[in-house]
């Protein structure tokens, strides 16, 4: 079973699935997500979109977010094992003792808790975002973090696409993009600080217990003994009311202040006192090391979560995808069509033919008035009717009676006056071929679509027209419309 | 069950198909002007979330309503037993390829299926309507008649006239033109055919309403993506010398670029806009705006790994000061911090030399940076405006156009030139800020995408 991507990947691969996904045709995608949508339980909006891609492409898994997950998760470990490496470091020498003299407590301090405490207020400067002011000391900060050039160098050579690629880009200008990638440097630093703090710790530890190592305190300002334990007892007030004796007191501190000058400085007997230092240095270690850094990495993988959710969902296709979930899916179209197939009719197969002489006449569905049928075709046909009878608009026994009439003389045209706005019905067909029956193969018959009205007609009557006479396939009934 | 059919009857070629496109917003529906272009009825089914609310029935026109009629009467036996004597004579004309069209349309009714029967009212009248009118009659089903107006002319009260004599409710309806509100108007209306229809069908009608805000919201979303992508986006072109001519000649490639850049973008959002009314066949025809990039801000940068010449100094800068650092700390502070001062200064003097040289190496065939050209944003104050204008007037011709017509859509990209001037100075100035921001190259955070959207929404409704 192929594992659950992470946030992380989906925010890469989702933009970039609905990117090329809009080559899906609209209706398809609406249905799509909206179904998909239906089986997702209600959950905040994140989850929905990480389901819905469960489910909507299950199959596009080992995307650039795999790939970038990788880098991350490389850098996050190389960052971690130059945190601990440098933490082994300090903290040797730091505690560096060779018995010629005992470990400068006031120097341990300045490097384990002094040193980072410094690097912890320059850390915080890049929290809030761009600072007027500021912001020079803020680009090298962020331009130093080996994570952003890592970044860098990985989107430019592996072909990430530039939505993908601009993730890590502090300078981007989408700024979902530049909280992402600020949480992102903040989370890999504070890895390191956290391993620096646990490989110093876990050093010191070891030193104390497999070495024999005295503390003494030296500087070179004017420190009265009184004061140095007035200041250690304030640094160690956190843990003072339940490690007691991590709290050096004002005897120690008298007795443990040496000179360099002095060669050790330290009456030999002392040495077991002077060890007793060391619970002082590692709860200040803790505390003010490890502890802060614990803090802001917690910090900082919690937010970094937040920016990587805030940067899936402000992804303009993301909000557009959220829309075709939570709206209801409505469809009103059918899922099959009829064909539509017409064979292409010329409109100048029959040509027009001169006609002289008397006609008899046909009027089909009330097309035009008895008059207005003898003019028309004077006019228009250069015929004269000789007698009319109609059909077509009453009952089918007055069909049947026109074309007993007409049957009767079998020697003159017949004109069959139709509707030109009425679509030529299977039921003309039927009749037009039963005259054909009843008058036999000689006589011509006319179709002549008329007007509702003082107009031509139209091409598109004409063409609908030519197209029912053609489908009778009678060489001796024909179309005419009048037109010029 | 109570879920309103409706049968959609008539003679062939008065619009029964480019009614039911226009309702079904499909415009797949075979229309044309030769009769018999429908030959299966064919339902279409309004779903919500996948409920059935009701269902329209395209059929093909009456062929031979005459003859049907006429047997019809020879097998009657009274006004209590039609409905059956319709049922029987489908069942005697099933395999019938005469009255193959009669039977598609008369079963959906004999099923249980209300009766629209759809005359056009731009023609005349004429008596061979009544057979057709007469079956439905005999069919006994709750039926409603729509006088659509094809052509120019007007016979309507000719034909509420006739149609009174066997309709109880007769509307004039144009399946080509009727806007969005007068389609709900009408499904609402059918609800008077049957009254156990009345929820499903308002129903129906609320949740198009509410569908039809929503579209107005996505194309919304749609133009303010297409704005923010236009006034954001830049192309980047290799620099291949440091001349004049070297410069000028990727100037114009990557003008060229972001011209095609931004015309697929919003052809991309036209076609988007298409698919969000259901428009997916229709065919547009826009004139090209080829000024559109012609201002454009541009500027030559050098990079390695993506990074400025500043960045690089400065990263050089710091690295050297951390190097100096440990010198002053080896030396127990007596170099006075000048170890970091001088690392810095070297630091950042060697990695600006060193980077002309980097920049040339090539990994995986990839060169690592060098000097190049980046062109956009578009600086020109009118082509947001004119892009807003011009993608406005097109969603306004897409969402008003009904899905009965077969026209290509003709849009004039000069039309919508003076939007600016026709909105109010309040929504002008804020919609110019927006502008200003994304020109300045500066994303908008989601809440500023969202008060873009609402502005577009707001003018799309004016409009």
């Amino acid at each position: 079973m192929p594992r659950d991507p992470t946030l992380f990947e989906s925010t890469i691969d989702v933009p970039v699935w609905l990117e090329a996904d809009q080559h899906t045709p609209y209706a398809e995608r609406v249905r799509r997500d909206r179904e998909i949508a239906r089986d997702i339980s209600r959950g905040d909006r994140i989850a929905r979109v990480r389901l819905w891609w469960r489910s909507a492409a299950p199959g596009a898994r080992e995307g650039a977010g795999a790939r970038l997950q990788r880098l991350r998760t490389f850098v996050t470990t190389v960052m971690g094992i130059a945190g601990s490496i440098t933490g082994v470091a300090v903290a040797l020498a730091a505690f560096a003792y060779d018995g010629s003299q005992p470990v400068n407590v006031v120097r341990l301090l300045a490097l384990l808790v002094g040193v980072q405490l410094v690097l912890l207020v320059l850390t915080l400067l890049l929290l809030p975002g761009r600072v007027p002011g500021l912001r020079h000391i803020q680009e090298v900060l962020t331009a130093l973090n080996p994570g952003a050039w890592a970044a860098g160098v990985y989107a430019r050579l592996s072909h990430a696409s530039p939505d993908a690629a601009r993730l890590l880009n502090l300078r981007a200008q989408r700024p979902a993009a530049v909280r992402f990638a600020k949480w992102q440097v903040l989370y890999w630093s504070q890895t390191a600080a956290v391993m620096f703090n646990l490989a110093a710790l876990i050093t010191a530890i070891m030193l104390v217990t497999f070495s024999d190592l005295a503390f003494g305190w030296s500087t070179t300002l004017d420190a009265e003994p009184a004061a140095v334990s007035r200041i250690v007892q304030s640094i160690a007030w956190p843990w003072a009311s339940f490690a007691p004796l991590a709290v050096p007191n004002a005897e120690l501190v008298e007795q443990s202040q040496f000179f360099r000058l002095e060669r050790g400085g330290i009456p030999a007997g002392s040495s077991r006192t002077l060890g007793a230092w060391w619970p002082f240095t590692l709860f200040a270690l803790v505390t003010y090391g490890l502890l802060p850094r614990l803090l802001l990495l917690a910090l900082a993988a919690v937010r970094l979560r937040a920016a990587t959710g805030a940067l899936l969902l402000e992804d303009s296709r993301v909000v557009a995808l959220l829309d075709r979930m939570e709206s209801p899916l409505i469809e009103t179209a059918a899922a099959q069509h009829d064909e539509q197939s017409f064979p292409e009719i010329g409109l100048g197969t029959s040509a027009r033919r001169p006609m002289i002489g008397n006609a008899r006449a046909l009027i089909w569905e009330e097309s035009l008035p008895t008059d207005a049928a003898r003019d028309y075709a004077r006019r228009h046909l250069g015929l004269e009717i000789l007698d009319i009878v109609e059909a077509g608009a009453g009952r089918l026994n007055v069909d049947r009676a026109a074309l007993d009439h007409l049957e009767i003389d079998r020697s003159q045209t017949l004109i069959v006056f139709t509707p030109a706005w009425e679509p030529p019905l299977l039921e003309l067909r039927d009749f037009l071929a039963e005259l054909r029956q009843r008058v036999g193969p000689d006589v011509s018959i006319v179709v002549a679509p008329v007007p509702d009205g003082p107009r031509a007609v139209t091409e598109v009557e004409r063409a609908m027209w030519h197209r029912a006479v053609a489908q009778l396939a009678d060489p001796r009934t024909y179309l005419e419309t009048g037109a010029a | 069950m109570n879920r309103p059919r409706l049968a959609i009857v008539g003679h062939p070629n008065k619009g029964k198909s480019s009614f039911v496109a226009t309702f079904a917003e499909d415009d797949a529906v075979a229309i044309s002007p030769h009769p018999g272009t429908t030959t299966q009825a064919r339902t279409y089914p309004m779903r919500l979330d996948g409920e059935v609310l009701y269902e329209l029935i395209d059929t093909p026109g009456f062929q031979r309503a005459r003859e049907v009629l006429a047997w019809l009467e020879a097998h009657d036996r009274g006004a209590g037993a039609r409905g059956a004597v319709v049922a029987e004579f489908l069942t005697a004309h099933a395999n019938d390829p005469r009255f193959h069209d009669e039977c598609q349309l008369l079963t959906p009714i004999v099923e249980g299926a209300g009766i629209l029967y759809i005359v056009d009212g731009s023609r005349p009248y004429g008596r061979q309507y009544e057979a057709d009118m007469e079956i439905l009659r005999w069919t006994g089903r709750p039926r409603m008649a729509l006088i659509n107006m094809i052509s120019a002319g007007d016979h309507i009260d000719q034909w509420r006239s006739a149609l009174g004599q066997y309709f109880s409710i007769v509307r004039v309806f144009d399946a080509v033109r009727a806007d969005f509100g007068k389609r709900i108007e009408l499904l609402r209306a059918f609800g008077a055919i049957d009254e156990r229809w009345a929820v499903p069908l308002n129903r129906a009608a609320d949740a198009l309403v509410a569908d039809r805000q929503r579209r107005a919201q996505r194309v919304a979303g749609e133009i303010a993506d297409l704005l923010i992508t236009a006034l954001t986006t830049t192309v980047i072109v290799p620099l291949s010398g440091r001349s004049v001519d070297d410069e000028a000649r990727a100037h114009a490639e990557g003008r060229a670029k972001l011209r095609e850049e931004v015309r697929r973008r919003e052809v991309l959002s036209r076609r988007t806009v298409h698919e969000i009314y259901h428009h997916t066949g229709l065919e547009a025809r826009e004139s090209a705006a080829a000024y559109l990039v012609e201002d454009v801000f541009s500027a030559r940068s050098f990079s390695v790994f993506g990074m400025s010449q500043t960045q690089l100094a400065l990263t050089g800068a710091a690295s050297g000061a951390v190097v100096g650092s440990a010198v002053d700390v080896a030396l127990g502070g007596a170099s006075l911090l000048l170890g970091a001062g001088i690392g810095a200064a070297l630091g950042a003097f060697g990695t600006l030399t060193g980077a002309q040289g980097l920049a040339k190496v090539r990994v995986l065939g990839l060169p690592l940076g060098g000097y190049e050209l980046r062109v956009g944003p578009i600086t020109d104050p009118n082509v947001p405006w004119v892009l807003l204008g011009r993608a406005l007037l097109h969603a306004k011709l897409v969402a008003e156009r009904n899905h009965s017509r077969r026209e290509e859509l003709i849009v004039d990209a000069q039309a919508g030139g003076h939007l600016a001037d026709m909105i109010d100075a309040a929504r002008r100035r804020r919609l110019d800020v927006t502008f200003r921001r994304l020109r300045g190259g500066r994303e908008l955070v989601a809440d500023e995408r969202e008060a873009l959207l609402a502005e577009i929404a707001t003018l799309i409704d004016a409009r």
